[in-house]
């Protein structure tokens, strides 16, 4: 296993867990509504995404290894597994903003007003689901290209 | 609609220059082994420079070591 698909294993598992988290303080405790007004989910909300950022920085400064004169890291195939895992991840953040848009659109168009809890919904999770789709999409390229190695 | 295909004989290649191991023909061509062991098994496509790199280190022209070939995606359609 390479550096990067390594550190996708790690990004899946933080940034899976921070949205799990935000998922839960979000719709279990309380529920959306309600949200905005509770300075406590707020604060473990942010506290989660923080701590799951700070958990992120350190896993790249561990996992970092530089390509010593004998054993290369990263070559162009693996340049080319990172340009497609972005592109696939930038259009899957952009498909799920549209999909959540017109669901909390339809949703809420009858009353006129959306809750603003919505809106950290929206920022946080979105964050952590453009980290995971990159992540799945790298370990599952790399998957394609390795074939049995 | 096309698609291309590029076959290769880097294996058999690399059993006739002395059972050169995929790890000794990266650190040559600088790339991973990983890259060598996709190349072999045809599901990577390399960059004209790498494709250069390994025939020169096998001696060969790029013809010699890369096939190309295209499969047309819409069979039925051919088939009419």
């Amino acid at each position: 296993m390479n550096q990067a698909q390594i550190r996708s294993i790690y990004s899946l598992v933080i940034w899976g867990t921070v949205a799990l988290v935000i998922c839960g303080v979000f719709f279990l405790w309380g529920g959306p509504e309600s949200f905005a007004g509770d300075s406590l989910r707020i604060l473990i909300a942010a506290l989660g995404f923080g701590f799951g950022y700070l958990g992120y920085i350190l896993m790249l400064k561990i996992t970092r290894k530089k390509s010593s004169a004998t054993a290369m890291l990263q070559d162009e195939s693996d340049y080319e597994i990172a340009r497609r895992a972005n592109g696939i991840a930038l259009m899957s953040v952009l498909v799920f903003i549209f999909i959540l848009s017109m669901i909390l659109f339809t949703v809420f168009q009858d009353l006129g007003v959306l809750p603003v809890g919505w809106m950290w919904f929206f920022a946080y999770f979105t964050s952590c689901f453009g980290y995971i789709v990159h992540a799945v999409t790298t370990l599952f390229l790399y998957k394609e290209m390795s074939g049995n190695d | 609609m096309t698609k291309d295909k590029i076959s290769n004989n880097i294996r058999k290649l690399r059993f006739e220059h002395g059972e050169m191991t995929q790890e000794e023909l990266a650190d040559r061509v600088g790339c991973t082994r990983q890259t060598i062991i996709a190349l072999e098994q045809e599901k990577y496509v390399p960059s004209l420079g790498l494709a250069f790199r390994i025939a020169r280190i096998f001696g060969k022209n790029v013809d010699d070591v890369f096939g190309y070939r295209e499969i047309f995606w819409e069979r039925k359609k051919e088939k009419r």
